[in-house]
């Protein structure tokens, strides 16, 4: 490597010019996430870098730390940085000296004043630091003083030093008294911290050295965090008994007692640090569910062995499965394109309209899920060496066996969907309903079948997995369309349905006279429902060889469709979904 | 391993400017100031000339600069998948109501019979644009020719059609629109100043240049009528952009006064270009006279320049467009988006590569009704990628260039290297010498170049 000449132009530096460059070459030090002017900062002591570590150097020439409760003080006398510590005579040996008063310039706006004295009597160093953070890059004077500010009288020659036109400067005037020191009033530049690179300036600042104080969230104790920024899930409100109240609170007495906050915060009846690390934890604070408390604790379901599958079973099983996710997708996208809600919400909308658009995205992101576990079901299936299955159910659920229809959500359509995606109970009971089990515990007794019988199963270690996000995303498919439900509460019908037009035949369309433009578009959204099945087919087809562009394909053919499907409802017209004979099989 | 000569002839270019010596590294189009022991030992290697002790040098330099951000280097050898399309121009016009001398389209007709582009076949055209792009994405419709606006009725029309259908189905569009303004309206303007038009005025120069090879078929004063033209902005309201063409050919000597005079004109930006593929061949550049045209870009370059150091501007948007690139590292394997994001279709609804590229049946992309040859597209991204072609693969410039634009390579070959690579050195010395004296330039020109 080369040694460069270190002139303070950077002539002889290698410089990055554009902005590739710039994002290309490694600034040497810290690291960026320490840039100021991306950082993220907050004060308790910071999420990116911790201010109080790098205005320690604020005043050229000191080190000051800002972490004592009874105000700011001088850690380092430097005699290399600046131009009025150095020919003030001050050294290490003058410590202890405590920051007094401060004054800079706050704000660069012309009707304020060019030069603002803080004095900082009775307070903490946290404040003090707050009122360095306000100051400008220009003339600083800073007043110290042998005893904290707390405590200390600050003498009248002090004060009226600290008065005098700060300009003109770098400057001091040290009193001294016995040898020591009275008062300080020194008077420079506030240092920039950055370099003509735009980096922090290692002159003053260790590499890491504005990081090493930063909070670790995941090992401290949350309960003394200050910022109240937590990594972890805490609660602070929840409701309890209908009352809003303090998860925390030391008195779990029923019913809750409403939270009533006080002047200093909530300390004093907050469970304390033993408390909590003695068990309270576990033992005295309750499961949160929907920000509500639920008291009672719910057992786990005694574990019994569940049924076994052989492959051969799984498979016919997966084949099922496949059908009633297309049927429900299906039926979902009717739902929800049976809602009187916009593709994309307008500005300002009406109160109502908000509602409808948000039961519509719920039950459109149910149906993108189900579209999604068609994939994976048929991913399983090739996994198992079955060929993949597109055809659509004619009876949803075992245990329900509900024709498939095409339905507006109205009440009981909404109630058979809250219905089907149900968490069941009953996975475990060897009798289960008749030897049949719902949708969901279909895919449960499937898992643990192949978990147990590892060997019996090619591609053990991909299936599981994979059958694994079909049950995980299944169980939030019940409380989604419960919110939806809420959505709609005190809604009329027919204020949130469209009233969809639908034929049953190509000969009733046209006995009903339906334009031949309509005609045309119905027609164009079948096409775009079979073709989206096609790239389908072709993307699990091509399996991993594919590359992903089969299935790239299929999405944007998938938004072609849901765009032609909401042309088609705002002329009030439904989606067919005809369903080709090519996609057909034993289980419709 | 250290450096042999050819390969940092690919891989780097060194120019001086009065702030020191600088490297630029072709691979993420790097641009930096490097030390003169450093530059030597990177000129020396480039001349063939180096020892052992400066290709070593070298190497360790341009390991520092690169660093292990980007292992497979910012380009990469792979060809581009085919994006989803992104931008689309309508031919709704394959007629005109010039005849050029330069002209590559026949008059607007491509060589084939005249024909408008009907009502139909532009709205199944903007339906395929909507289905074949990104979810969410926003778009850009274009409308070509020929004359578009010998089609005024679809350009109305679909312009208020492919607006609203954005709109509703959450892709925002913007237009462009390219004409001679010959046959301008008050609504034409009208509508380019409702909705989020770019319109681009095709005009060659003052009004000998213009009227030179710009013929009216009506036999009218091409000039004159385009002025009177230009006026309708002023009364019915200015588009977003409003920006004048200007076609050059080895008749034009004096490239300054001809920039000057459209600058007059109140565009918001002029920008040249030479032509190189043309029905009489006199009026096509031959490598030759790049020379010349060169050193009238170069002088024309300087002159902005010099605006930009007075706090000025000299809307000059071929070296405008190259320092914003330089300036944001542009590196690209392919010379624009032609058959991949972007693609023309014409009166009929077939689509193609671009709007050069109309009736071609060799860079035929498929059709409005059935949708992209997507085989196509992957074979041309493939056979396009600038690493396979010659002599693109061992030039500097490659990533910046990206190989030329097809339609010229594929009637003349590449016969502008030489005038890109210089026209290109000069834009590198300016742009150190904007950022170095007037960085604020990039920050005040970020809102005007953010979507580019």
């Amino acid at each position: 490597m080369t040694d460069y000449d270190d002139t303070p132009t950077g002539k002889n530096k290698i410089f990055p010019r554009n902005l590739t460059a710039r994002a290309a070459y490694q600034v040497p030090g810290n690291p960026p996430s320490t840039r100021p002017e991306s950082g993220v900062e907050n004060s308790f002591p910071g999420l990116e870098f911790d201010t109080r570590s790098l205005e320690a150097c604020f005043f050229p020439g000191l080190r000051v730390a800002f972490q004592h409760g009874d105000g700011a003080r001088v850690e380092q006398v430097r005699r290399d940085r600046g131009a009025a510590v150095p020919a003030s005579g001050l050294t290490d040996a003058d410590r202890p000296l405590f920051m007094w008063a401060v004054g800079g310039k706050i704000s660069f706006r012309a009707n304020e004043p060019a030069f603002t004295r803080f004095t900082l009597k009775g307070l903490s160093g946290s404040d003090v630091l707050r009122r360095v953070r306000a100051l400008m890059p220009g003339p600083v004077a800073l007043l110290l003083g042998p005893k904290p500010v707390m405590s200390a009288d600050i003498p009248d020659d002090a004060k009226d030093a600290f008065k005098k036109d700060p300009t003109a400067g770098p400057w001091s005037r040290i009193e001294r008294r016995g040898g020591k020191v009275a008062w300080a009033l020194l008077v420079d530049s506030r240092a920039e911290h950055l370099d003509q690179y735009g980096v922090i300036d290692l002159q003053d600042h260790e590499p890491g050295e504005l990081t090493q104080t930063l909070c670790s969230p995941w090992q401290y104790d949350f309960r003394e965090c200050g910022c109240h920024y937590w990594a972890a899930n805490r609660p602070d409100m929840v409701t309890a008994d209908d009352r809003f109240t303090y998860f925390m609170r030391r008195n779990r007495a029923r019913p809750a007692e409403p939270d009533v906050p006080e002047p200093g915060g909530r300390v004093s009846f907050t469970l304390t640090h033993a408390q909590i690390i003695a068990g309270a934890w576990n033992d005295v604070l309750p499961v949160v569910l929907n920000d509500r408390e639920e008291p009672l604790a719910v057992p786990p379901p005694p574990r019994r062995r569940a049924r076994e599958v052989t492959p051969a079973q799984a498979i016919a099983q997966l084949e099922y499965l496949a059908t009633v996710e297309h049927a429900l997708c299906v039926e979902y996208l009717y739902a929800h394109y049976s809602l009187c809600a916009p593709m994309v919400l307008p500005l300002d909308p009406p109160e109502h309209v908000v509602r409808i658009f948000a039961a519509a995205e719920a039950v459109f992101s149910v149906a993108v899920d189900e579209m999604r576990h068609l994939r994976w079901a048929n991913e399983a299936l090739t996994l198992l060496g079955a060929g993949p299955v597109l055809g659509r159910a004619g009876k949803i659920g075992q245990v329900q066996q509900r024709d498939f229809e095409l339905c507006p959500l109205n009440a009981r359509q909404l109630d058979w969907f809250i219905e089907i995606e149900k968490p069941s109970q009953t996975i475990t009971d060897p009798e289960g309903q008749g030897g049949k089990d719902p949708i969901d515990g279909m895919y449960v007794v499937l898992l643990r079948s192949i978990e147990e019988q590892r060997a019996t199963f090619r591609n053990a270690d991909r299936l599981v997995p994979l059958l694994k996000l079909i049950v995980d995303e299944g169980m939030d498919h019940y409380h989604r369309f419960l919110s939806v439900k809420k959505h709609l509460e005190g809604l009329s019908e027919e204020t949130y349905l469209r009233k969809l037009r639908r034929w049953d035949s190509p000969e009733e369309e046209i006995a009903a006279r339906v334009s031949a433009e309509d005609i045309r578009m119905l027609d164009r959204a079948d096409d775009m429902y079979n073709d989206l099945l096609a790239e389908l087919a072709s993307a699990l087809g091509h399996g991993d060889k594919g590359g992903g562009m089969f299935l790239e394909h299929s999405r944007r053919r998938m938004h072609s469709l849901h765009e032609i499907n909401h042309r088609l409802a705002d002329r009030k017209l439904g989606p067919r979904f005809t369903l080709r004979p090519q996609w057909s099989n034993a289980a419709e | 391993m250290t450096i042999a000569s050819s390969d940092t002839g690919a891989r780097v270019h060194r120019f001086d400017t009065a702030f020191g010596s600088h490297i630029f590294v072709a691979d993420g189009s790097l641009v930096y100031d490097v030390p003169p022991d450093d530059a030597a030992a990177v000129d020396a290697v480039l001349a063939g000339a180096g020892s052992p002790g400066d290709r070593r040098r070298v190497t360790e330099l341009l390991g520092q600069l690169v660093g292990t951000a980007m292992p497979d280097g910012f380009v990469g050898a792979r060809p581009a998948a085919p994006p989803p399309l992104r931008s689309l121009s309508l031919n709704v016009a394959q007629a005109c109501n010039m005849s050029c001398g330069y002209c590559y389209a026949d008059a607007g007709a491509f060589g084939g019979a005249t024909r408008l582009m009907s009502s139909a076949t532009a709205r199944e055209s903007v339906d395929r644009l909507f289905s074949e792009c990104e979810p969410g994405a926003d778009v850009v419709l274009g409308f070509m020719g020929g004359e578009p606006l010998l089609n005024r009725g679809v350009v109305h029309e679909i312009t208020r059609y492919a607006a609203a259908a954005g709109a509703r189905a959450g892709h925002p569009v913007r237009f462009s629109i390219t004409t001679n303004g010959t046959l301008l309206t008050a609504e034409d303007v009208a509508l380019f100043a409702s909705f989020p038009f770019t319109v681009t005025l095709s005009v060659d120069g003052p009004a000998e240049v213009h009227r030179r090879l710009r013929v009216l078929n009506n036999g009218g004063d091409s000039y004159r009528t385009l002025l009177d033209r230009l006026r309708l902005f002023d009364a019915h309201g200015r588009p977003r952009q409003l920006s004048a063409r200007a076609t050059v050919t080895p008749l034009a000597t004096d490239l300054e006064t001809l920039l000057d005079a459209l600058i007059d004109l109140g565009f918001d930006d002029v920008g040249v270009a030479p032509v190189l593929v043309s029905p009489r061949p006199e009026l096509a550049f031959s490598e030759e006279q790049f020379t010349g045209f060169l050193a009238q870009m170069v002088r024309c370059g300087a002159k902005a320049l010099r605006h930009l150091g007075n706090g000025g501007r000299y809307p000059f948007s071929n070296f405008e467009t190259a320092l914003w690139e330089i300036h944001r590292g542009t590196h690209r394997p392919y010379p624009c988006g032609a058959g991949a994001a972007y693609l023309s279709a014409g009166a009929d609804g077939d689509l193609f590569a671009c709007h050069r590229f109309i009736d071609d049946p060799k860079f035929r992309v498929g059709h409005v009704r059935t949708g992209l040859d997507e085989v196509w597209r992957s074979r041309h991204l493939e056979l396009r990628h600038v690493d396979r072609a010659e002599p693109c693969r061992a030039c500097w410039a490659r990533y910046l260039c990206g190989g030329s634009c097809y339609h010229e390579v594929s009637r003349r070959g590449r016969v502008s290297c030489e005038y890109i690579r210089g026209w290109l050195h000069f834009c590198l010395q300016s742009y150190v010498q904007v950022i170095e004296s007037c960085p604020e330039y990039f920050h005040d020109g970020l809102r005007r170049h953010a979507d580019r």
